[in-house]
C-alpha cells in the first residue's frame, strides 16, 4: 500500500510539474508577443510626434513666431553650436530665424493617445540653415529635425520577434541616438525626421500657357515641361524629350476670341498637362495627358512701364545700341529707348558678363517703339546675364534671336510686353532655333510660327502656336520669386534617421 | 462467528466500475482540453507571428518609400529598387545638407545614393542594402508590386502562406494578403 500512494504522489507531481511548465512557456511565449506588440505600436506612434514636430518647424518659418507659440508661454530657444544628438537644452529665448551658427529648438506641447503602447508622445524640432546656400533670389533654406518619442512599455528586453529589432531599433537602456542612458529606465521608441525646407513665392509661372482669350495649336508640336533646376529633368539645364516631364499645364480666362469669332482649338495637338479654361469647350484636345477642368479664372497682372528717377537710367539711340554693359544684381543697368529697337540680319546686340560673381549681372532696357530683331540678327548675352526687356511696341523676333553663353535658362531672359499706347499689339516668334525665356504679355496677341522650340513660359492675351513649334515649360520658374518676397516653405528633402550607429546599422 | 476485515475494505465491482468511468471521464476531459488549448495556442502565435511579419514588412517598406529619391520596378522578377540619398558618411555618422545644382538637396559634399531593394528569395521576404541581403519575414508566397505613377506612390501587395493549418474542413484560407501604398515624400518634395 504503501509503494502505491508514493507512486500516486509522484505522479500527480510530475504532472503538476509539467503542467506548470506548459503554462509558463505559454505564459513567456505571451508575454514576448505583448511586448512585441507594446514595441511595434509605440515604433509606430512615434513616426506622428517626429512628423508633428517638423511641423512645428514649419509654421514657425512660415509665421514668424518664436514666442508664446501656444498661449502657453512656451518658446523657442537658440543655441550657438552644432545640432545635438539628444534633447536640446539651455540657450536664450529665440526671436528670429537662426544663423550661421547657431540653432532654434522647441519642445512642442506632448500629444495625447489612447489604446496599447504609451498613451503620450513626446517630441522637440531644431531647425538651423546647415550652411546652405542662398538661392538664385537671395533666400535661405533650412534644416528641420523632428524627433518623437514614446515610452514603450514592457520589460527592458527585446521581443521574440527577432527581426523586428533591426528595423525598430528600441531603446531599452541607452538611448540609440544620443548613447545616453535611457530617462527613468522605460524602454522607448524614437523616430527622428530631418526635411530641407526653401522658401517658395507665389509665382505667375506655374503653366506654360496662360491665355486671357483664346489659344490655337496646330502644326504637330506639342507642349510638355522639364525643371532646368533638376538634372533628373533636364541635360545640363536644357529641355531634353528623354527626361520629359507632365506639367506643361495651360488654361485660358475665356476661350473664345475677343470678337467672339474664333474658338480654342488644339487641333489633337499632345499636351503633356492639364487644362483649365472658362467659356465654350476647348475643341479636339483627345491627346491631351492630364485632366481637362472648367470653369477656371485668375487675375493675369498687368505689367506697367518703370517709373525711373531722372538721372537713373542711361538712354540710348533707336536702332541697335551694339553694347549694353549691366550692372550688378542690386544696381541693374537701365536703359531707355524712346524709338525703335532693330536688329537686322548680320547685326549683333552684346551684353556682356562683366561684374564679378555668378549671379551678379543685371541689365534692364525699356523699348518705348518697337522690337524686332530680324534674319540672322541676335543678342549675344553673357553666361548667367539677366536682361529684362519692357516693351511698348509690336515684337516681332526670330526662335534663335536670343543667345545666351553657357546655361541658358528661361529666368535669364524675361520680356514684360506691357503695350503701352497700343491697342492691338501683337508679339510673333518666327522661324527655327530654341527660344528660351518668358513672356509676359497679357493684352498682346501672340503668334508663334516656324519650328521654334520655346522653352520656359508665356502668358498672353490670344497665343496662336502654329508651323509645328512646342512648347517646354521651365518648372524651375515657379520659383521665381518677383519682387524678391518670400513665400511659404516647401519640402526640398525629406529623410528619416533611422540609424543605430552603436550597432552599427545605418539603413 | 468472525467477520471477514478484507472483504470489508474491499470495493464492490459497482464502485470500481463507477470510479473508472469517472476517472475516464475527467481524463478524457483533461487530455481533450489540453489538446485544445496547445491547438488554440499554436494558432494563436501563429497569428501573432504573422502579424508581426506583415506590420515589419509594411513598416520597413513605407519607411524607405518615404525618403527614397526614385523608385523602379522589375515586374519580371518582382523586385522594388529604391534609391535613398547618402544620409550617412563612411563612418556612419549624420552628413549635413549640401546644394547641387543638378541634384537639388544632397548629403555631403559628394552626395550620392545606396540602393534598397525588396524581393522575395523562396519563403523569405528580402530587403537588400547595397548588396547585402536580409531576410525580414518568412512564410511568403508571393510578393507583387503594382508598377502604376511610380513618381507619387507604390502599392504592393505581399501574400503570406497560412501557418496554422491544422483545421478541419474546408481547411485554412490559401493565404493572408496586405497591401501597402506609400507616398514617395522625398521623390515629391524633389519635383
Amino acid at each position: 500500500m504503501q509503494r502505491e500512494e508514493g507512486s500516486v504522489l509522484m505522479i500527480a507531481m510530475l504532472t503538476i510539474t509539467i503542467i506548470t511548465l506548459i503554462c509558463a512557456t505559454s505564459l513567456y511565449v505571451i508575454s514576448q508577443d505583448s511586448t512585441a506588440t507594446t514595441q511595434t505600436t509605440a515604433w509606430q506612434q512615434a513616426l506622428a510626434g517626429a512628423e508633428a514636430a517638423v511641423d512645428h518647424g514649419i509654421n514657425a518659418l512660415n509665421t514668424g513666431v518664436w514666442t508664446n507659440v501656444t498661449g502657453n508661454n512656451d518658446n523657442w530657444y537658440t543655441v550657438t553650436g552644432s545640432l545635438p544628438t539628444s534633447k536640446p537644452r539651455g540657450g536664450s529665448t529665440a526671436n528670429a530665424v537662426p544663423g550661421n551658427d547657431n540653432y532654434n529648438y522647441y519642445f512642442p506641447p506632448s500629444l495625447s493617445l489612447q489604446g496599447e503602447a504609451c498613451n503620450s508622445v513626446s517630441m522637440w524640432v531644431t531647425i538651423d540653415n546647415a550652411n546652405l546656400p542662398l538661392d538664385t533670389n537671395g533666400n535661405q533654406a533650412y534644416r528641420i529635425r523632428g524627433t518623437g518619442q514614446v515610452g514603450a512599455p514592457g520589460p527592458r528586453r527585446v521581443s521574440n520577434q527577432k527581426m523586428d529589432n533591426d528595423l525598430r531599433k528600441i531603446s531599452l537602456i541607452y538611448d540609440r541616438l544620443s548613447g545616453a542612458a535611457v530617462t527613468g529606465g522605460q524602454p522607448m521608441a524614437t523616430r527622428r525626421i530631418e526635411v530641407v525646407v526653401v522658401p517658395t513665392a507665389q509665382s505667375m509661372w506655374v503653366r506654360g500657357l496662360l491665355a486671357q482669350h483664346q489659344i490655337q495649336m496646330s502644326g504637330g508640336g506639342w507642349i510638355d515641361s522639364f525643371d532646368s533646376s533638376s538634372g533628373f529633368k533636364s541635360t545640363n539645364g536644357l529641355y531634353d524629350v528623354t527626361k520629359r516631364q507632365s506639367h506643361g499645364d495651360i488654361a485660358t480666362n475665356d476661350s473664345v476670341s475677343a470678337d467672339l469669332k474664333t474658338f480654342s482649338d488644339l487641333r489633337n495637338t499632345y499636351v503633356y498637362g492639364s487644362i483649365q479654361y472658362s467659356g465654350p469647350a476647348i475643341k479636339n484636345i483627345t491627346n491631351v495627358q492630364g485632366t481637362v477642368s472648367t470653369p477656371f479664372a485668375t487675375d493675369i497682372p498687368i505689367p506697367a512701364d518703370p517709373s525711373w528717377a531722372s538721372g537713373t537710367y542711361t538712354t540710348v539711340a533707336a536702332g541697335n545700341p551694339g553694347t549694353l554693359n549691366p550692372g550688378t544684381k542690386s544696381h541693374p543697368a537701365l536703359y531707355k529707348m524712346t524709338g525703335n529697337f532693330t536688329v537686322p540680319g548680320g547685326n549683333v546686340l552684346n551684353i556682356p558678363a562683366i561684374n564679378p560673381g555668378t549671379d551678379n549681372n543685371y541689365v534692364t532696357l525699356w523699348v518705348k517703339g518697337s522690337f524686332t530683331i530680324s534674319g540672322s540678327g541676335y543678342v549675344n548675352q553673357g553666361a548667367n546675364v539677366h536682361v529684362t526687356y519692357y516693351l511698348d511696341g509690336d515684337v516681332t523676333v526670330s526662335g534663335s534671336a536670343f543667345l545666351q553663353a553657357g546655361t541658358a535658362y528661361a529666368s535669364n531672359n524675361q520680356m514684360i510686353a506691357v503695350g503701352t499706347g497700343n491697342t492691338t499689339p501683337t508679339l510673333t516668334v518666327s522661324g527655327s532655333g530654341n527660344y528660351i525665356g518668358t513672356i509676359w504679355a497679357p493684352i498682346y496677341g501672340i503668334t508663334v510660327s516656324g519650328t521654334a522650340n520655346l522653352s520656359g513660359a508665356f502668358i498672353g492675351n490670344n497665343i496662336n502656336i502654329s508651323g509645328g513649334a512646342s512648347v517646354h515649360y521651365d518648372e524651375a520658374l515657379k520659383n521665381l520669386i518677383e519682387g524678391n518676397s518670400t513665400g511659404n516653405f516647401a519640402f526640398a528633402s525629406w529623410f528619416e534617421d533611422n540609424s543605430d550607429p552603436a550597432r552599427g546599422i545605418i539603413y | 462467528m468472525k467477520i471477514s476485515r478484507q472483504r470489508r475494505l474491499g470495493l464492490t465491482l459497482a464502485e470500481i466500475t463507477m470510479s473508472l468511468t469517472c476517472g475516464g471521464i475527467i481524463l478524457a476531459a483533461v487530455i481533450t482540453a489540453g489538446v485544445a488549448l496547445q491547438r488554440s495556442f499554436a494558432a494563436v502565435e501563429g497569428y501573432s507571428i504573422a502579424e508581426g511579419d506583415q506590420l515589419r514588412i509594411q513598416d520597413y517598406i513605407a519607411m524607405d518609400c518615404r525618403r527614397a529619391v526614385s523608385a523602379t520596378v522589375n515586374s519580371t522578377t518582382n523586385t522594388l529598387t529604391l534609391t535613398v540619398p547618402n544620409y550617412y558618411d563612411a563612418s556612419g555618422n549624420p552628413q549635413n545638407p549640401t546644394y547641387s545644382s543638378t541634384y537639388g538637396i544632397q548629403y555631403g559634399s559628394t552626395g550620392g545614393t545606396t540602393t534598397i531593394k525588396y524581393y522575395r528569395s523562396g519563403s523569405n521576404f528580402t530587403r537588400e542594402v547595397a548588396g547585402v541581403a536580409k531576410p525580414i519575414a518568412t512564410n511568403v508566397s508571393t510578393f507583387t508590386v503594382t508598377a502604376q505613377d511610380l513618381t507619387s506612390s507604390v502599392t504592393c501587395s505581399i501574400t503570406f502562406a497560412p501557418r496554422f493549418t491544422n483545421l478541419p474542413g474546408p481547411g485554412p484560407v490559401a493565404g493572408t494578403t496586405v497591401y501597402c501604398n506609400t507616398f514617395l515624400r522625398n521623390a515629391i518634395a524633389r519635383q
